[in-house]
């Protein structure tokens, strides 16, 4: 085993698990307090990368502006989509909501469309966390990696802190639960929802700002991020932001594993052959024959390709066997 | 009599506030037989559109044209079955029209030469069993998912939505990717039994859209009948208080389990049945987006309505075909979050909430035709502003010149045509904000004015 490797897809796994945690904490946080699902969280994830871009790449200012100016930014929009928006629709129920926040998701992806273009835009690691950090074995780990790690666990910290010691942490944690009573002690709790909202939107252009150099910055970006919160939130339980946590790491450092290894049945068969010291070319004939046909799909089928089923697959079958989730106290 | 059935989850509260007595499901039978008879001599007339001009002007749809927008009407009407009788958002239907179409293109190729029954062609009963494989998928993947409505099975929807999509990515011989998988109608003739043959050839468009047409008649009839049984009326029930309807007895689950499994043959009819117009599926058939196409077509039609489903399809179908701009994904996003937060009860909604006191229209002209007159120049400035930062996007410096909608050509080179366009949007706007009340007022006092 090349344990550089495995170190090294770990670390990386970490990486992204953490990102996922960043984005799928605020949507937590915004469904455990008022019950909405936001489907445009993911959209709010790509507006922190599309306005990063802007500020970083078309205005010449640095990524170290972007990455505090961004969340400010996007975090006033959704206290603006949540005062003028959902709050007027929340008389409507919860599916209303639901239904607000896809056309929402559906309009910032086309007005992305609109005023980028469908094309990926170049928006790059800066150039001081290029270089490679360290390497186990023979695989380099990017100091990029580790400067996303370190700050999604700041933010982790921060939050805690402000969440757990302080007074309006307090309020909030008692805003979750029991609104009414909080509202009766005079405190102003539509102000705290927006509020929340603001920072959980915040946070997920945050993961906005420091994932997407390392992906794709497209109008796309929101669709394919999108279902994998989704996912998590459900896998981990819905309103726990421990079970959240989880799912991330969970779903964040095997996918990421996925990805790293070419693997799949005829792979495998190819060097079972060449152990045993059989002439591949002998097989070529009848397993290509094999691999025409439909079950050719799963002998052909790559660890990669697994990767980008595993997230739905894990949630089918955690929806079968746990369908409170991970950590979810009760079902629905 | 008293029925919830053409209510929506939405607005049920906002009806019954507002004393609305219009009530289709009380119609005589013989209306009902009337209007369907009416539908079915429409869809004939479609047979005889062949897709040139009409009186020399007009232009007519082609039947591939409107082979799809029936399809893609009985997917919205068969997502209505779930949103608008069940009271289940669904993010992922697509998956049943999608692999509904995967279903056509293989029984096409098995009733192929070795299969084939003499004198006797399958073609005609294809999209049926584009409907047999939406049961069974719809039987396997809602018997854990239909265990709880909302927000969870919403989640759960766009999931399932979202493996299906990437499967078809990965299983590259069976479902063919993002190529999908195609067939070629066959050059026979439709035979009747003990009849002999006819003339109409399964090559030919025509004869698709008579085969369409006919199914899709029959569909609607059963997607109404079924609004009609005591199975119909529960599902209703359960989408305003499943509680209740837990307590007097009957199974919330399995009434919705019902209702997902005839949504689903619905979607795989209508699935088909596009697969048998096109010859083909493809992987965009089953992706998230069509889903959020079923979602807006029903909403802007007015969901729970049954006629709200066919107008939102066909405002889709318009946009999407008819209109000329590559942006009819834009307006469409703008006109559903707009009808989201105002009018959640749809177009359906808003025709029949006015049926009942349309004498009175003189008192809503007034206000009703400055709001329209309003709408229309926002939506004039919004699409001008839309249209030339498209055209800066596509075109860059090269060529200034924007054809918004193809109806003039405006210079985005100069900063005044941005100027007065954007004051043209803001004036609409504006307008409308300032005659909000009397519009309100207006309506309140002629439905006052019919309840007295």
């Amino acid at each position: 085993m090349d344990w550089g490797f495995i170190t090294v897809t770990l670390l990386d796994g970490l990486a992204r698990g953490l990102y996922y945690f960043l984005v799928s904490a605020g949507l937590t946080l915004i469904f455990s307090m008022m019950g909405v699902l936001n489907f445009a969280h993911a959209s709010f994830f790509m507006l922190g990368g599309y306005f990063a871009y802007i500020i970083a790449q078309e205005w010449g200012l640095t990524f170290w502006i972007a990455l505090p100016a961004v969340p400010l930014i996007v975090g006033a929009i959704g206290m603006v989509v949540e005062r003028f928006g959902l709050r007027h629709v929340h008389k409507f129920g919860h599916v209303a909501e639901l239904i607000f926040t896809f056309g929402l998701a559906f309009l910032l992806q086309e007005f992305v469309k609109l005023v980028f273009g469908q094309d990926t835009k170049p928006y790059a690691v800066p150039e001081v966390l290029q270089g490679t950090l360290f390497t186990v074995g023979d695989q380099p780990f990017g100091s990029y990696r580790a400067f996303m790690i370190l700050v999604s666990i700041s933010i982790f910290i921060g939050l805690y802190l402000l969440l757990t010691r302080t007074r309006v942490g307090m309020i909030i944690q008692a805003a979750l639960t029991h609104p009414n009573t909080v509202s009766n002690l005079g405190h102003n709790v539509p102000l705290i929802f927006m509020a929340v909202f603001g920072v959980g939107t915040a946070l997920a252009a945050l993961a906005g700002v420091i994932a997407l150099p390392t992906d794709a910055l497209q109008p796309g970006s929101a669709a394919r991020l999108g279902p994998i919160i989704f996912v998590i939130i459900v896998v981990g339980g819905l309103g726990s932001l421990n079970g959240a946590l989880v799912a991330s790491m969970i779903i964040g450092i095997l996918t990421t594993m996925f990805d790293a290894s070419q693997l799949s049945v005829f792979s495998v068969m190819e060097a079972v052959a060449n152990m045993l010291g059989i002439e591949w070319s002998l097989l070529e004939r009848p397993t290509y024959e094999l691999r025409r046909l439909m079950i050719g799909d799963l002998i052909m089928m790559s660890t990669k390709q697994v990767g980008a089923l595993f997230p739905y697959l894990l949630m089918v079958l955690i929806l079968i066997f746990r369908p409170q989730g991970l950590l979810g106290k009760r079902e629905s | 009599m008293t029925t919830t059935s053409e209510r929506t989850y939405i607005n049920a509260l906002d009806v019954r506030k507002k004393n609305i007595r219009f009530n289709p499901a009380g119609l005589p039978v013989g209306i009902q037989v009337f209007m369907f008879a009416m539908l079915a001599l429409i869809l004939l007339g479609g047979y005889f559109s062949g897709g040139e001009l009409a009186f020399g002007f007009l232009p007519v749809p082609t039947h591939t044209l409107l082979s799809q927008s029936l399809a893609i009407i009985l997917f919205a009407m068969s997502y209505n079955m779930l949103l608008g009788q069940g009271g289940m958002l669904s993010f992922g239907h697509a998956v049943y029209y999608g692999f509904g179409g995967y279903a056509v293109v293989y029984m096409a190729y098995f009733f192929e030469a070795p299969f084939g029954l003499p004198g006797f062609n399958m073609a005609p009963f294809l999209p049926l069993f584009g409907g047999l494989m939406g049961v069974i998928l719809a039987v396997i993947l809602g018997s854990f998912s239909t265990r709880r409505a909302g927000t969870v099975f919403a989640m759960i929807s766009l999931g399932l939505g979202q493996l299906a999509y990437s499967a078809a990515a990965v299983f590259k011989n069976s479902l063919g990717g993002e190529d999908g998988k195609s067939f070629a109608r066959d050059e026979h003739p439709f035979i009747i039994p003990f009849i002999g043959e006819t003339d109409l050839w399964f090559y030919k468009n025509d004869t698709i859209y008579l085969i369409i047409a006919f199914w899709f008649l029959i569909a609607v009839i059963l997607i109404f009948l079924f609004s009609r049984t005591p199975a119909g009326r529960l599902s209703n029930a359960v989408r305003d208080n499943e509680e209740r309807v837990e307590f007097i007895g009957y199974s919330m689950r399995s009434v919705r389990y019902l209702v997902f499994i005839g949504a689903g043959f619905f979607a795989g009819v209508a699935g088909g049945m596009s697969a048998l117009a096109f010859e083909s599926t493809t992987q965009s058939d089953l992706s998230n987006f069509y889903s959020g196409v079923a979602l807006m077509a029903v909403f802007v039609g007015g969901a729970g309505f049954f006629i709200g489903p066919i107008l939102g399809a066909l405002i889709y179908q318009f946009f999407a075909q008819v209109l000329p701009s590559t942006l009819y994904e834009l307006y469409l996003g703008i006109i559903f979050l707009v009808m989201v937060m105002f009018a959640p009860q749809g177009v359906a909604g808003i025709i029949l909430m006015h049926i009942a006191f349309v004498k009175r229209w003189r008192k809503l002209l007034i206000p009703y035709g400055a709001a329209i007159i309003a709408t229309m120049v926002a939506v004039f400035g919004l699409v001008v502003i839309a249209e030339m930062m498209h055209h800066v996007q596509i075109a860059g410096a090269s060529d200034p010149n924007a054809h918004p909608l193809d109806w003039f050509s405006i210079d985005t080179s100069l900063a005044f045509n941005w100027i007065w366009a954007g004051a043209v949007m803001l004036a609409g706007l504006v307008g409308l904000y300032l005659i909000r009340k009397q519009v309100s007022e207006a309506w309140d006092q002629a439905r006052e004015t019919g309840d007295a």
